[in-house]
């Protein structure tokens, strides 16, 4: 019974998939239309076709994938690190009231600035390195994974923890047993919005500070006058962001315990 | 179904007559908007282990805060004494499981139905005899079938099984129950009654049971004690020596058991009629 509902979930998953495909295709179709007719005549905003003979172009020279797995390599690495570093900095502020006290207000404070601002410091402090993009990309991961972590943790209902001290559970076992999987639903949906900030993070540092990757290649073909390249790169960029957001959802689905509720909806609330 | 029959506690112990609570000048005051409120006051009284004891009560009147003191998850008022087999109780025991009025609330609905019956076991008991007592639980609550389920694909009377087969599974000498059949259907709570009074026999433990319905608390106790009053005592002891195992249909006939349920029934509205 499982698999075939479990069948019949990718079957309806790919059908939306098709529809929502309609519309990119009708807008990429218009787009060469209204270059190839001459109707729109900017220079600098290139036909599909002369974009994808450009991709073609840097696919074989190599330039595409070496930019390409460079922005992963620090978009991925930063995710990762600032994910961890995340749920431990939650799961201390969320456990631990004078942890809290004393912390939180800080929280807010670094939280609110845009993670955009501290690209020159890390800069400074990191010089143009793969190293500075992956930290400026955890940092913009762990405020969402921290934020939910605390307010997961915290929202073990009260029957809950009256089970787990008539159980006399060790803090430890309560953490694993009882604060993490309540957390877990909203921890996923916070390291999915971690990794597309990680993605853009990545990006502006290379277009900020680290001659590598896709950003610093959008710099360069602006600089060298080659729109066609330049929206080659927005492109993969985008697709970039979906076959992350794909797969990390797949990933968390298959694997995670507590992770169908992201395609479901959260129907098991208590309360 | 096979089912272990050795007694899991109580009943043959040393002494034989060795209190599994005792509370005496037991007080409770909550502080709300400045003022203190007196919840329960000079509540005393002890239960035998193997007894059945019934805490009944109108709703309001603090039987699930003397059940949590009895739990050990709240403390009473300075100078209370409460004890478990002559211990003054500070902190829950071992030997003591709650089944919560709330079962969806209570189950882990992460956790299918064998791992939720697992929790109380995973602390104390070794992987390797965890399986059978496990089963042992699930045998005796009827839900062997439905051991890979997770809790919202079960109905609510099954929930509540889970719930007290995660309890059983811990053979705890003592059950506290909060009310655990008021969230259900006439016809579950009938079955659910049957089964928990097969299940204390069988395991003797001793079952203290909150409730607020006098033909519920009747049927199943071996004593009925009566909350009433603002704060709260307890205003009358009844015990109920009708023989086992009861029936729903002939116990419930019986004159000795329309006796007790009248008497009950008048103590009830005495109490509230003085209270108002």
């Amino acid at each position: 019974m499982s698999s075939r509902t479990a069948k019949s979930r990718v079957g309806r998953r790919s059908a939306r998939l098709g529809v929502g495909l309609i519309l990119p295709v009708v807008l990429i179709i218009v787009w060469q239309l209204v270059k190839s007719t001459g109707m729109l005549s900017y220079q600098d905003i290139p036909a599909p076709s002369t974009i994808w003979s450009a991709t073609v172009a840097m696919a074989d020279s190599g330039e595409l994938s070496g930019n390409v797995e460079h922005t992963l390599a620090a978009c991925l690495g930063g995710w990762a690190l600032g994910s961890v570093v995340g749920l431990l900095l939650g799961l201390l502020l969320g456990l631990s009231q004078r942890a809290f006290t004393y912390s939180m207000a800080s929280v807010d404070v670094l939280r609110a600035i845009p993670a955009i601002a501290f690209v020159p410091v890390a800069v400074i402090v990191f010089a143009q390195t793969l190293q500075m993009e992956i930290v400026i990309a955890a940092w913009v991961s762990v405020w969402p994974v921290a934020i939910s972590t605390i307010d997961g943790v915290r929202g073990v209902s009260s029957v809950h923890q009256d089970l787990a001290r008539s159980l006399r559970l060790s803090a430890v076992q309560r953490t694993v047993k009882f604060a993490l999987p309540t957390a877990m639903p909203k921890i996923l949906v916070a390291l999915r919005l971690s990794l597309s900030a990680a993605l853009v993070l990545a990006i502006v540092a290379e277009i900020v500070g680290n001659p590598d990757g896709i950003g610093y290649a959008l710099v360069q073909e602006q600089q060298s006058l080659r729109p066609d390249a330049m929206f080659s790169y927005i492109l993969i960029t985008g697709l970039l962001g979906l076959i992350l957001n794909f797969v990390l959802t797949w990933v968390l689905e298959h694997f995670v315990p507590g992770g169908r509720s992201l395609g479901n909806g959260d129907r098991h609330d208590d309360q | 179904m096979t089912v272990d029959t050795t007694p899991l506690a109580g009943r043959d112990g040393p002494g034989g007559s060795v209190e599994a609570f005792s509370c005496a000048n037991l007080f409770v005051e909550y502080r709300t908007r400045g003022q203190q409120l007196r919840v329960l006051e000079d509540v005393t009284f002890s239960c035998a282990q193997g007894e059945f004891v019934s805490i009944l009560g109108p709703s309001g009147t603090g039987k699930t805060t003397l059940l949590r003191i009895l739990a050990g998850l709240l403390r009473p008022g300075r100078g209370s004494s409460v004890r478990f087999e002559g211990n003054e109780v500070t902190e829950p025991k071992p030997d003591v499981a709650i089944v919560f009025q709330n079962y969806t609330a209570s189950l882990l609905h992460w956790r299918t139905v064998e791992r939720n019956v697992a929790l109380g076991l995973e602390a104390t008991v070794a992987k390797a005899d965890r399986k059978s007592r496990v089963d042992e639980a699930l045998a005796m609550v009827g839900l062997s079938e439905r051991r890979h389920d997770f809790p919202w694909q079960l109905s609510g009377g099954m929930q509540q099984r889970v719930q007290i087969a995660r309890a059983l599974a811990m053979r705890p000498k003592v059950l506290l129950m909060d009310e655990p059949f008021g969230a259900l259907d006439a016809m579950t709570k009938a079955s659910l009654q049957d089964e928990l009074a097969r299940v204390q026999q069988l395991t003797g433990a001793t079952v203290v049971f909150v409730t607020h319905d006098i033909d519920e608390a009747v049927y199943l106790s071996d004593r009925v004690l009566v909350l009433s009053g603002t704060p709260a005592r307890i205003g009358y002891e009844l015990a109920i020596d009708l023989p086992r195992p009861r029936n729903q249909v002939s116990t419930k006939e019986s004159p000795e058991y329309l006796r007790a349920r009248h008497t009950v029934h008048e103590t009830l509205r005495s109490g509230s009629a003085a209270a108002e």
